[in-house]
């Protein structure tokens, strides 16, 4: 890839948002037909929660905002749920990664499980207030959500996180760093 | 932080809430607009492709894979053997769904109301919901409201429709309120879920009814959503609560919603006229 002149380069960049989407979208495809096959494992798999994560760690709040947004909008359209949960839940998971991100910079194994562990658990709480603004009482749906569904969203989420930045390489996107000693590591 | 700074983060605070509160509002009670639509029909299209390759899938691994190892003979056979397999599996699958739409159209024989036949495409994104979506929309005369009921029970209520797919609320999901009674005594409630794959709860049921753990429980047939006497699920637990007025009451469902392959929308009486 690194024969390509420098405007296909850019070319490249310029399309890594749509591409993120579309690879959130067609993983979104797939979670929804999954169930078909193993009913009870994967239910309480988010999986928006990495790209959430993602973007809070290493995209531009302006270019963060916009993916989250349409993302969660997209994901509110394969729910049942009230269109505005998902959004709001999500801006708000987006807004603690993006602040979490002046502190931690996810960018090893280590510290990509323990900040999607931590946004999952955290996920799952704030669920229930924004669940209620809407006038839904519940939100996080017993133990299988927090014992599998953290698990999940760690594990899975991990590969997800890597894919993201597996697809930031190869189209030369360069991704935003918050964290000064960021630099040290990179 | 500047005054000038403050208010321009202020301003854009409240102009991000109005956004925000605008977007709800015209989305509430599962409303769509145009672009969403065109998003909805995209995606059921892609799960109903998808999904016939899951059960593909699904069916060669259960049929064949797992079977594969324990076979020592040799290759060739093996491969014809896997070959007559799948269609095998192929075949049976057909088997089994004609078995199910026949099965599907002595039920809806039965019944005064008009039925139509849809297939289960997707299930919700989410863990905390509990919808489905099915390859019929308004294009098949489908309207949010209407019941959904399989062979083995109610299913639940379309709740949003575009051209060709709607969703479903299952009566598995909390926000889903179903009148029903108790077939032997005929006590009443309301089953709502408990946000679990199988479990609801009947609400609003007096403590001074006679309510007992395998009573069956069927659906009570106001409003016509639903036929009347559909069966529902069976109780499983039953709380009493002498100091109070209500009971709690734990109802299994009849149906798993993440077992449904096809299922039928229920169209009301004058609708059913309408389409026959």
């Amino acid at each position: 890839m690194y024969f390509l002149q420098p405007n296909q380069k850019k070319f490249l960049e310029s399309v890594n948002p749509i591409l993120v989407t579309v690879f959130f979208y067609l993983l979104m495809v797939g979670r929804t037909n999954i169930e078909y096959v193993f009913p009870d494992v994967f239910r309480h798999w988010d999986i928006l929660l990495p790209f959430i994560v993602y973007f809070g760690q290493r995209r531009s709040i302006a270019e963060g905002l916009t993916l989250s947004i349409l993302t969660a909008h997209l994901y509110s359209l394969s729910s049942i749920a009230p269109i505005g949960v998902f959004v709001l839940h999500y801006l708000s998971l987006f807004i603690i990664a993006r602040v979490l991100s002046y502190v931690i910079y996810a960018n090893e194994g280590f510290t990509i499980l323990m900040l999607l562990f931590a946004l999952s658990l955290l996920a799952r709480i704030i669920n229930l207030p924004i669940a209620s603004l809407f006038g839904h009482s519940w939100g996080s749906n017993g133990i299988g959500a927090f014992g599998m569904g953290l698990f999940l969203n760690t594990v899975l989420g991990f590969f997800i996180y890597l894919s993201l930045s597996l697809l930031d390489r190869m189209t030369f996107k360069t991704p935003t760093i918050n964290i000064e000693m960021a630099g040290d590591s990179l | 932080m500047g005054a000038r700074r403050r208010y321009a983060f202020f301003a854009l605070l409240t102009l991000s809430i109005c956004a925000l509160a605008l977007y709800v509002h015209r989305h509430r009670q599962g409303r769509t607009g145009f672009v969403d639509n065109i998003i909805i029909s995209g995606t059921g299209y892609l799960q109903s492709q998808s999904i016939y390759f899951v059960r593909g899938a699904q069916s060669f691994v259960e049929k064949y894979l797992l079977l594969v190892n324990t076979q020592s003979e040799n290759e060739e056979l093996k491969k014809e053997l896997a070959y007559l397999r799948t269609k095998l599996a192929a075949l049976q699958e057909v088997e089994t769904e004609n078995a199910r739409l026949r099965e599907g159209l002595r039920f809806s024989s039965q019944l005064e109301q008009q039925l139509l036949a849809a297939h289960v495409i997707a299930h919700d994104v989410s863990s905390d919901y509990f919808g489905i979506r099915v390859d019929r929309g308004s294009d098949d005369g489908v309207k949010p409201g209407m019941g959904v009921i399989s062979p083995a029970g109610l299913v639940g209520r379309i709740l949003r429709v575009t051209k060709n797919y709607a969703d479903v609320l299952t009566l598995v999901d909390p926000t889903s309120n179903i009148d029903a009674v108790i077939q032997r005594t005929r006590a009443r409630g309301i089953i709502s879920g408990q946000a679990k794959r199988v479990l609801c709860s009947l609400k609003y049921v007096d403590r001074l009814e006679d309510v007992a753990v395998n009573d069956t429980v069927v659906s009570s047939g106001f409003g016509s959503i639903f036929p009347k006497g559909l069966l529902v699920g069976y109780v499983t637990d039953v709380v009493p609560n002498p100091s109070g007025v209500l009971q709690k009451v734990t109802v299994k469902s009849a149906v798993d919603i993440y077992r449904l392959e096809e299922v039928f929308i229920v169209f009301p009486p004058a609708e059913s006229e309408k389409v026959s």
